[in-house]
């Protein structure tokens, strides 16, 4: 009998929505944060899913992140553990936990942004994974093993870790990942020890040119051989290390993509790099930093407030009934985050904005603002993340979490609006 | 018994627009010049009390402004009040003098309203301009008074098919009659054509569908009635003075096409009044952009839900239509400086009811409404005045 808890399970990529600036990479207002909670939310919750009871954080992730996703996911009592960029963290994420008790539910989320100052290249790109691990699982990471690239000597073809099959054995898939010059080379020594070379497939729409490691990684398991993942041993080579993963298919892994709205056609000049950092003099109305976190539980995950006395729905919850009063028998109800109907909608041009959206409208020029309302009935007004004058009244949009502006050197984060994309799920 | 009214007895407005002057010469050259205008003349000494509508835009003596109004208008030791509801602040700065005069306790009131906001550099400005929305929801998605009221313009449009056209319509009206009122801070007339091609600010609305950035103030000396008959055979009476609120965030509203808080203050300003809606011969309405002008029309009961922008269209709300709206050019050509804006519809109604406005005088004005609205519409006064 296996183990409980060592195992992926579900799997979802997020990748961001725009591109902006000369990385072409990051939309104006999505970083390590967003991405991983939108991966993280395109991940299936049954209500009868084991609660979470550790949450790895592989990567770009801002400080905030380590109280912020919990508090975003709902997740309660968690242990948080993070650990830096790249495969081989997330592989070691991935890896059994002895540690772990019996049916210990886990999260895994991976972010890899394109690093500042690294000249554009192949492996430029953003991406966010996130892997359910628990019962009746899929794919089992059986051994990573890791190699520093001397700089000087270069060539990971030299690496030792990548072992040849077993005796006997039908010959294994190896997943090559990386860049051009290294796969090519690692290729011939891949056939040498009896493995099968897969090379990178191609990016889906709309994704652009191959992206880092990670998401190689994650474009490759998602969308690789007949969708499904098979006993595979993976080789993931970049410049300063390479990874070779070992893992065992128990069952298949359910994947999942965040419904990221189709590329922002943004014309507009790049944010500058300072931009990209919290702006302590950014001046807009003062909401202090209690009254935000106060409010997060609306404004991240659309908390409304049932009243069992009249039954109306108010929200944002204010932990007293909007209609009658009574602030006795309210229950907590998120609202869903997809299905909220446009009724106004305005766009704001450059010069109309309040100041703490100064850079956000400079890099976009102008936005869209609605006042959508939800299914369950309530409204609520959300900035559009998507090209000036393209939500309509009518529409129906999604609310993606989305960061919103600097306050005091931290970015404060809600939801926006956007349309879900047109693009058909890759098969 | 029959309950004692309030006059007013004087009025002083300084020029609306981009000027040189800081607030606390605007209050005493408006306070001046209400003094200078009660026929009879009246001592300083004999003002009881005051109230003070200013925001204290980009900061201006955020606290205790009220010392400033007490000492530029030489009424020491004479207690002031600051109001502050934002854009209304002197609407309401207005009805508090005119309770305290109803009541008994005054005989003589002064009300002023001020702001500057022409001092400082644009961003702080346009921080400014967004402060009095609902800042944890409406603000934080993006969006000032000028977004927040184009979405309701695009209700309105989806709703009761309202054109571009009603809206520039009430631009162009407004600005014809601000070419004939000295404080305007717009005397030119516009074309619809300009009104229409201008840059937008936050669709539909453009930059001609949104009131100006000013500087002014305005004074209005109160006092009750029969003190009033001492001070002038003219006085201007306050027949009513209503005021509403409604929730800070257009989200939790009922209507994205109607301000509740307006129909709340027109019931309660009607409902000991001496004459009803139909007796009114001009209006000053809240028209901080085109579209709530039309709002305001709907709301106040003098066009049906969408019927404003056919009623401005066939020019009945034009100087010498069937019901002028803005004689003096309105928030939209004669500027906005928020504290001041509800002081001054009031210094219209009286020289308009005592037949001394000049070249925008409306022909036998005996009964005048004003209407003053605090932001998207959290709160509003209507007044309502008639000749003595
Ligand atoms: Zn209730």
């Amino acid at each position: 009998m296996r183990e409980l808890g060592e195992s992926i399970t579900h799997a979802a990529i997020a990748r961001p929505s725009g591109r902006l600036g000369p990385l072409g990479v990051e939309a104006p207002d999505e970083d390590g944060f967003t991405l991983g909670l939108a991966a993280a939310e395109a991940l299936p919750w049954p209500p009868d899913a084991s609660p979470v009871q550790r949450l790895d954080l592989v990567g770009d992730f801002p400080l905030e992140a380590g109280w912020a996703l919990p508090e975003a996911l709902d997740l309660g009592e968690v242990t948080v553990h993070r650990s830096a960029s790249g495969a081989a963290s997330l592989f070691e994420a991935l890896r059994s936990h002895p540690g772990s008790a019996p049916g210990t539910a886990r999260l895994v989320l991976a972010v890899d942004l394109a690093r500042i100052g690294r000249p554009p290249g192949p492996s430029h790109g953003a991406l966010a994974l996130a892997f359910r691990l628990g019962e009746g699982g899929g794919l089992r990471v059986d051994s990573v093993g890791t190699h520093v690239v001397s700089p000087r000597r270069g060539s990971p073809a030299t690496s030792s870790d990548v072992r040849g099959a077993p005796p006997g054995a039908r010959p294994m898939p190896l997943l090559l990942l990386g860049e051009e010059a290294q796969i090519a080379a690692a290729s011939e020594r891949a056939i040498a020890l009896g493995f099968v070379p897969i090379p990178a497939p191609p990016p889906p729409p709309g994704v652009g040119p191959a992206v880092t490691t990670l998401a190689g990684l994650a474009l490759r398991l998602a969308y690789g051989v007949d969708n499904t993942v098979i006993e595979v041993a993976l080789w993931v080579l970049s410049p300063d290390q390479e990874v070779s993963v070992r893992a065992t298919e128990l069952g298949p892994v359910a994947w999942s993509e965040a419904p990221t709205p189709g590329p922002h056609p943004l014309a507009a000049p790049p944010i500058p790099e300072a931009a990209g950092a919290p702006d302590a003099r950014a001046e807009g109305a003062y909401v202090p930093k209690p009254r935000y976190l106060e409010n997060l539980p609306s404004r991240w995950r659309l908390v409304a407030e049932r009243c069992a006395h009249c039954s109306h729905l108010t929200f944002p919850a204010r932990g007293v009934c909007a209609s009658c009063g009574r602030a006795d028998g309210i229950q907590a109800v998120p609202l869903a985050r997809d299905g909220w109907t446009v009724e106004a909608v305005t766009t704001v041009r450059p010069g109309a904005q309040p100041t703490e959206f100064d850079l956000y409208a400079k890099a976009v020029g102008g936005y869209d603002v609605v006042i959508a309302r939800s299914r369950e009935g309530p409204r609520g007004t959300f900035q559009v993340a998507g090209p000036a004058g393209s939500a309509h009244i009518g529409d129906a949009l999604y609310l993606p979490l989305r960061r919103l502006y600097p306050m005091e050197g931290e970015w404060r984060y809600g939801r926006k609006a956007a349309p879900l994309p047109a693009r058909p799920r890759t098969a | 018994m029959a309950r004692r009214r309030a006059a007013l007895v004087g009025a002083g407005h300084t020029r609306f627009g981009v000027l040189p002057e800081g607030p606390r010469a605007l209050l005493r050259t408006a306070v001046d010049s209400a003094f200078g205008s009660v026929d009879r003349g009246l001592e300083r000494s004999r003002v009881e009390e005051a109230f003070l509508g200013t925001l204290g835009f980009s900061g201006w003596q955020l606290g205790n402004a009220s010392a400033v109004l007490a000492e530029e208008a030489r009424i020491l030791p004479a207690p002031v009040t600051r109001v502050e509801n934002a854009c209304a602040s002197a609407g309401f700065a207005l009805r508090a003098a005119v309770r305290a005069i109803e009541s008994g306790a005054r005989d003589v009131v002064l009300v002023a309203g001020v702001e500057k906001m022409n001092d400082s550099p644009s961003p702080h400005r346009r921080y400014w301009l967004g402060v009095s929305g609902d800042t944890e929801w409406e603000r934080l998605a993006g969006l000032t008074f000028a977004g927040v009221y184009g979405l309701m313009a695009s209700r309105h449009m989806a709703d009761y098919g309202t054109t571009a056209e009603a809206l520039a319509a009430v631009a162009v009206k407004n600005h014809a009659n601000g070419a004939r009122n000295p404080n305007a801070q717009f005397q030119k007339v516009i074309t619809r054509e300009q009104v229409l091609g201008a840059p937008r600010v936050a669709d539909p609305l453009g930059l001609l569908d949104c009131c100006p950035v000013s500087d002014g103030a305005v004074a209005l000396l109160l006092a009750g009635e029969e003190v009033a008959r001492t001070l002038t055979d003219t006085p201007v009476l306050v027949v009513g003075a209503g005021a509403g609120s409604d929730t800070l965030a257009l989200q939790e509203r009922e209507s994205l096409t109607s301000l509740s808080a307006t129909k709340a203050a027109a019931t309660d300003a009607f409902r000991h009044a001496p004459f009803d809606r139909s007796r009114l011969d001009f209006l000053e309405v809240h028209d901080c952009f085109t579209i709530a002008e039309l709002l305001a029309l709907e709301d106040l009961g003098m066009a049906p839900p969408g019927g404003a922008a056919a009623m401005t269209l066939e020019g009945a709300t034009a100087a010498g239509g069937r019901l002028p709206v803005n004689p003096d050019g309105g928030l939209k050509a004669k500027g906005h400086p928020i504290g001041a804006s509800g002081a001054s519809q009031a210094y219209e109604a009286f020289v308009q009811l005592r037949a001394s406005a000049g070249a925008r005088q409306v022909a036998g004005a005996e009964r005048a409404l004003t209407h003053n609205v605090g932001g998207s519409g959290a709160s509003a006064t209507v007044t309502l005045f008639q000749r003595g």
